[in-house]
């Protein structure tokens, strides 16, 4: 190295001498390492310049100038070698990455005009990493600025702990306002010259840069998790997006809210996040899924990494089959349903895993009532290459031993597990391939003869590329499965195994182009291609060697079912200016059926919404959606039970459609910190599937001459209260809503309920809700769950006879009734770990109660005729009583 | 599959209890009204007796069903060749017994009713050949006996269905060998162990409607297809049992409507329960054909039945003694009056002599240790009862 050293002030010594000679001040250093440029500047012009070499430091530089400015000449160099350049106290320091904070953050003791500049460092933003607010960030080319127009600003957003990209993150500037997306890339458009670009995220300490544009650039910036603030935003980027967009009733739930929800057993419970938000609702304490906005469970599409999930659930609907220390955030689309998303007709819940941490090995550990969990992540070899890798077991079989002999069920098991897996590596900061894979299981056995099991599965792939300034898109392509299965050998010359799975490869372009100041377009399409086997049974002789018995059972396959789901779609985010915005999206969604019942079926659907904000903290939205959907689940029960099956549409079973106007009016009050809204919805549903009385619905090959077609009407509306600042944060909901269902069959079938409208099963009128969290200190804080809704509706006997030898019953109109209303508040404490970032391990513990008021909330009433013999009514409580729970983590 | 709704019915009774609690829950005070509908319960017999019973739907509140007995009708049966089969024997309103047993298998049969005023009639049927009945037995494991029937069909029927008699002979638990003088407020040895009612019958007749399909099945049979589980404790098994069953084919339509049902009575408000159905049958009024008329009438052959015995050696297991009261023998100046009336006048009786820790007494037990009949049993052995 010192020869570098000597070599370059030779060549400097000489350059200057020779420019002496020549009376000409031009000088040059040419291919010199960083530490002999300031070592030259140190000498020659008598500054002092802190810079720590690294030896593994290969970076050259070149700068050539008059004598008079070549300081000013090398500084620039070095900046755009991505070293940070800050000057304090005419001391000149020289870093990598992360430039020196030279002052206190602006308005540390007083409240600075945002526009006074004065001590702020300029930065250029090449190579970049903001993450400072004392700092100019110089977008674009100086020397190249544009006099007017405007620049693109785009780049990733991080986590300053792990590196892990941000999803969700509110971008703002000016009228430019994005989000960003699973890879934490956003793009916004500047005009040219001074600007601020803030960034809020749930969790997220508010950042707010400044920037000077002289045209397109990249700004990659670093936010720092909340860690001491008591003014946690709950979801301060949603607050922003209510009056930048146009979309409306899209929830996006970040999974640190998920954890601070009660829930039953103390499982962080991502579905069970979502049901206490409103418009949504579910038939019952331990439902599969959840109903929104009137429409049925399966018209629900749950991605998880862009995985259809069929059965989000665990323990027949107590937890969610997701992870939550490996899940990042979800998003529920409940009206405006972006124009990429398709294939079901109510609404969206779109799940995103974490990337891993960037940084450094860490994981987590945590030890439940019901279950076990543990994550590991970290960088594989380098930085630009990350895992996580997650998984979760349950030890639910105590549950079994505590019931009685007598039960029947006290030699029973019950097992569930699931596990996640995802790569992330970035080959630049344009290029970037993910991997994911999940599994599900669930197994159970209660009376010795009967076994259940259910399995969920999904891989993916995902490709990101950054094409330029103005484009991006991402290819994904993936795999994903949901099976049954059942064993019967209560008979044992007919025991047989049943089961049935689906499966579905697709494949995905989306691609995003910002195409002026006023237009981002987004515009791909997706092939999904589903093999569906509705049901196969088979023989199955009991093993017993001291008392064999075959099985008479004839083995069955249905056929198997394929389709084909090609569509594409186009939507435009146009902002006509600053009051009026509208999103415009059309997707043309086909399907085509293969095999004996091909048949091809062609809709385009319509996605609209559009915003008016006379003022910035009030705005009008409106939107109008169609949908289509072209599977559907075939169920007879309330709930869903893990053992129906789906059903692919063919030339006898037509495709499910939907359409939904909505409008609200949104408001922002208390200086950003309380949230008004108001939102009101009319849908209709056509096709929905019922079934006919008695109808045989497994391993029915003629299963289309039982179904019935239905529609469905449902309309409502959703106040909620939001306070995303202070101590207290959380929401109170209401909702007036209502469901209503109508046999479409023709004259000749026995009409459901005569050919009337009659209530959905999830028809809930009222809905109040609150969620809470009170903050007492940096560390302890406290939340509340409250959650009132009218009885849902359920048929039941008004008479009774006599036949068969015992008592029979006389049923009302279907849901004619309705079970008793219900309510149910959960409190938990919540103690955070220790904000000693010097730890080695952070610990964190959750204690709580579920139902805390003992409420016996009726699942279902009904009578039975106890075998024929008398009649007694009964009610069924799922939780019944108070659930403590205790939940340790451990983070290291 | 009907079979699959069965054990997910199971699944579903198994997650309630595993997650959840089951209250009483009061209708009479939540719903009240009912629905007048006609119930039309019968099967034509071809070649035996039918019978046919009328009543009306009532209200699931109401204690007096016999108010909804029709109390005036006729039934009668047709067959395709102009033949009719009327009641016989005395009638009782609304219960009716038509004789059907000269009429030929090979014609086409309806059943038909009038009451107030109104004609209900089936559709044209063809009577389900009788199916043969290969046995009933049945099995013991640790907890549970087991019942089962074997039948089958030569002739392609697919769906069975039978119904069964209880009959069982028990015993109180203890010959009685004392009495009590009320007068003297003591307690007397009885000359002769009492026996009196120490020995009972009892029967039950089933309730639950019991039928079961072949058609999954490589062949149309049952094979000791279990249908009823009694706990080895039981009284029942706890000296003789017996259980006669009757077996008798029906078509794929009834078949249907029973298992709907049956579905709606005994698989309802659990978790995953299937919501009830609207059960349709095949009486229509001839009036008004929309009148919703309950009860599908088959046409059948006569059922073929038979009966098992089974005796409390190695299968009955004897539950836990009930509880009794000890009194010593009372020393000569011991005045034990008072204490004996305070529980005789409790509904206690002495019963047998005992010992405890060595000092002998009388044990004082409930009234049903001695009566069986208090256990809902009589005296009477059943004509046809074999020891």
């Amino acid at each position: 190295m010192r020869h570098f050293v000597k070599i370059a002030a030779l060549v400097a010594a000489f350059v200057l001498g020779m420019a002496d000679l020549r009376a000409q001040t031009v000088v040059e250093l040419k291919m010199v390492p960083t530490d002999s440029l300031v070592n030259f500047l140190t000498h020659n012009y008598g500054r002092t310049i802190y810079y720590a070499h690294d030896a593994d430091d290969k970076t050259v530089l070149t700068v050539k100038s008059d004598e008079k400015s070549f300081f000013d000449a090398a500084m620039k160099e070095i900046r755009s070698k991505g070293y940070s350049v800050s000057v304090y106290d005419d001391k000149v320091f020289v870093l990598r990455g992360q430039a020196l904070a030279t002052a206190l953050p602006e308005g540390y003791f007083s409240q600075k005009s945002a526009e006074d500049d004065i001590g702020l460092l300029y930065v250029d933003e090449h190579n970049t990493v903001a993450a400072f607010q004392n700092m100019v960030y110089e977008i674009g080319d100086k020397l190249n600025r544009r006099e007017s127009g405007s620049g693109y600003v785009k780049g990733h957003v991080r986590s300053s702990k792990s590196g892990e990209a941000l999803i969700g993150v509110a971008v703002v500037g000016g009228k430019s306002f994005a989000m960003t997306d699973d890879s934490g890339y956003y793009c916004v458009k500047l005009p040219v010259g001074e600007n601020k670009l803030n960034f809020s995220g749930y969790s997220l300490d508010e950042l707010e840069l400044k920037l000077l544009v002289y045209g397109d650039g990249d700004l990659d910036v670093m936010m720092n998790e909340t860690v001491i603030s008591l003014k946690a935003a709950v979801v301060s980027s949603e607050k922003i997006s209510n009056h930048m967009n146009a979309q409306m009733g899209v929830e996006r739930i970040n999974v640190n809210f998920v954890k601070t929800v009660p829930a039953a057993f103390g499982e962080a419970d991502i579905i069970r996040a979502v049901t206490t938000l409103p418009g949504v609702k579910t038939v019952g304490e331990a439902a599969t899924g959840f109903n929104v906005r009137g429409g049925s469970v399966d018209q629900n599409l749950i991605l998880f990494n862009d995985g259809i999930i069929y059965n989000p659930s665990h323990m027949f609907g107590i937890i969610s089959a997701f992870d939550t220390d490996v899940v990042s955030n979800a998003e529920l689309f409940k009206s405006s349903i972006p124009a990429e998303y398709g294939g079901r007709i109510s609404s969206v819940l779109d799940i995103k895993s974490r990337t891993g941490n960037a940084k450094k090995l860490t994981g987590s550990l945590g030890l439940g009532l019901l279950t076990s969990r543990g994550e590991i992540e970290g960088p594989l070899g380098s930085e630009n290459t990350t895992f996580i890798l997650g998984g979760r077991v349950t030890y639910s079989d105590w549950m079994m031993k505590l019931l009685p002999k007598t039960s029947g069920y006290s030699g029973g098991r019950a097992f569930f597990a699931d596990a996640n897996l995802g790569i992330t590596h970035k080959f630049s900061e344009k290029d970037m391939i993910s991997a994911n894979a999940y599994w599900s299981m669930d197994r159970f056995r209660f009376c010795g003869d009967t076994t259940f099991n259910y399995s969920n599965a999904s891989a993916s792939l995902k490709y990101r590329h950054i094409v330029n300034e103005r484009t991006s898109v991402v290819l994904s392509a993936g795999y994903d499965r949901y099976s049954n299965s059942m064993d019967d050998a209560s008979q044992l010359y007919r025991a047989y195994n049943f089961s049935s799975n689906v499966n579905d490869g697709y494949f995905k372009i989306n691609t995003k182009t910002v195409l002026t100041d006023r237009h981002a377009i987004s515009y791909g399409g997706e092939v999904i291609y589903t093999n569906l086997m509705p049901g196969v049974i088979k023989p199955v002789n009991a093993s017993d060697p001291e008392n064999p018995e075959e099985s008479m059972i004839v083995g069955r396959r249905l056929d198997t079912q394929h389709g084909i789901q090609p569509s594409l779609y186009v939507s435009d985010a146009w902002t006509i200016n600053d009051q009026f915005t509208l999103d415009m999206g059309a997707r043309l969604s086909s399907y085509a059926s293969v095999g004996e019942k091909s048949k091809f079926y062609c809709y385009p659907e319509l996605r609209f919404s559009g915003r008016y904000s006379p003022m910035h903290n009030l705005s009008f939205k409106a939107g109008f959606n169609s949908m289509t959907q072209y599977i559907h689940l075939i169920s007879n029960s309330t709930n869903i039970s893990p053992m129906d099956t789906w059903q692919l549409c063919n030339d006898r079973i037509r495709p499910q459609l939907g359409y939904q106007a909505a409008a609200g009016v949104y408001y922002t009050l208390l200086n950003g910190a309380l949230d008004l809204s108001l939102e009101g919805y009319y849908k209709r549903m056509y096709r929905y599937l019922d079934y006919k009385s008695g109808a045989t619905l497994t391993m029915n090959p003629n299963l289309p001459d039982e179904l019935v077609e239905t529609t469905g009407r449902a309309y409502g509306v959703e106040f909620m209260a939001k306070k995303t600042t202070g101590k207290l944060t959380g929401w109170v909901s209401y909702t007036y809503s209502r469901s209503k269902l109508r046999d479409m069959g023709t004259s000749l079938d026995a009409l459901i309920n005569n050919g009337k409208w009659y209530n959905a099963p999830f028809d809930k009128p009222h809905d109040l809700k609150f969620v809470g969290n009170y903050k007492f200190t940096h560390r302890f804080s406290l939340s509340c769950n409250m959650d009132y809704s009218t009885g849902r509706p359920v048929t039941i006997p008004l008479g009774r006879y006599r036949y068969g030898g015992g008592w029979r019953f006389a049923y009302s109109e279907r849901n004619a009734y309705r079970i008793p209303d219900y309510f149910r508040m959960d409190l938990a404490m919540i103690i955070e770990p220790s904000h000693n970032l010097r730890k080695l391990a952070h610990f964190s513990m959750t204690f709580g109660c579920y139902n805390i008021t003992a409420r016996r909330n009726a699942y279902s009433v009904y009578y039975t005729t106890n075998g024929g013999s008398s009649i007694s009514g009964h009610m069924i409580s799922v939780f019944a009583y108070p659930i403590p729970y205790v939940n340790f983590n451990l983070k290291f | 599959m009907k079979k699959i709704y069965n054990r997910i019915a199971v699944l579903s009774a198994a997650v309630s209890f595993l997650a959840s609690c089951i209250y009483p829950f009061d209708a009479a005070t939540e719903f009240t009204q009912g629905a007048h509908l006609l119930v039309v319960e019968s099967d034509i017999i071809v070649g035996d007796y039918t019978y046919v019973k009328l009543s009306y739907v009532e209200p699931l509140g109401g204690n007096t069903h016999y108010d909804y007995m029709t109390a005036s009708g006729t039934a009668w049966v047709e067959d395709d060749a102009g033949g009719r089969y009327d009641a016989v024997g005395s009638r009782v309103a609304p219960s009716f017994m038509l004789d059907t047993r000269s009429a030929p298998a090979d014609r086409k049969y309806r059943l038909c009713v009038r009451v107030d005023e109104k004609d209900y009639s089936t559709d044209w049927m063809t009577p389900n050949p009788a199916p043969d009945l290969d046995g009933v037995s049945y099995s013991v494991d640790e907890e549970t006996v087991s019942i089962n029937i074997s039948a089958h069909s030569d002739d392609g029927a697919q769906y069975f269905r039978w119904s069964y008699e209880e009959n069982w002979k028990y015993h109180s638990e203890y010959v009685r060998q004392y009495g009590f003088d009320e007068i003297e407020g003591s307690v007397v040895l009885l000359e002769q162990p009492d026996l009196s009612t120490y020995w009972c019958y009892n029967d039950h007749s089933s309730t639950e409607i019991e039928l079961c399909a072949t058609t999954d099945l490589n062949t149309n049979a049952l094979v000791n297809h279990d249908f009823l589980y009694i706990h080895r404790n039981d009284p029942r098994l706890m000296t003789r049992y017996r259980i006669n069953v009757s077996v008798r084919t029906i078509s794929a339509e009834a078949y249907r409507f029973l298992y709907t049902l049956k579905v709606n009575s005994d698989f309802v408000g659990s978790l995953f329960s299937p919501n009830p159905s609207d059960v349709r049958g095949n009486v229509h009024c001839e009036q008004d054909p929309d009148e919703y008329v309950v009860g599908y009438v088959d046409c059948c052959s006569p059922s073929v039945s038979k009966t098992l015995y089974i005796n409390a050696s190695g299968v009955y297991k004897k539950p836990k003694s009930t509880e009794y009261l000890f009194f010593p023998q009372p020393d000569e100046d011991q005045k034990m009056e008072d204490c004996y009336r305070v529980h005789w006048n409790g509904g206690f009786v002495p019963v047998v002599h005992g010992t405890q820790d060595g000092v002998s007494g009388v044990l004082w037990g409930a009234k049903r240790c001695i009566d069986c009949r208090i256990s809902g049993g009589h005296l009477n052995q059943p004509a046809d009862w074999i020891e």
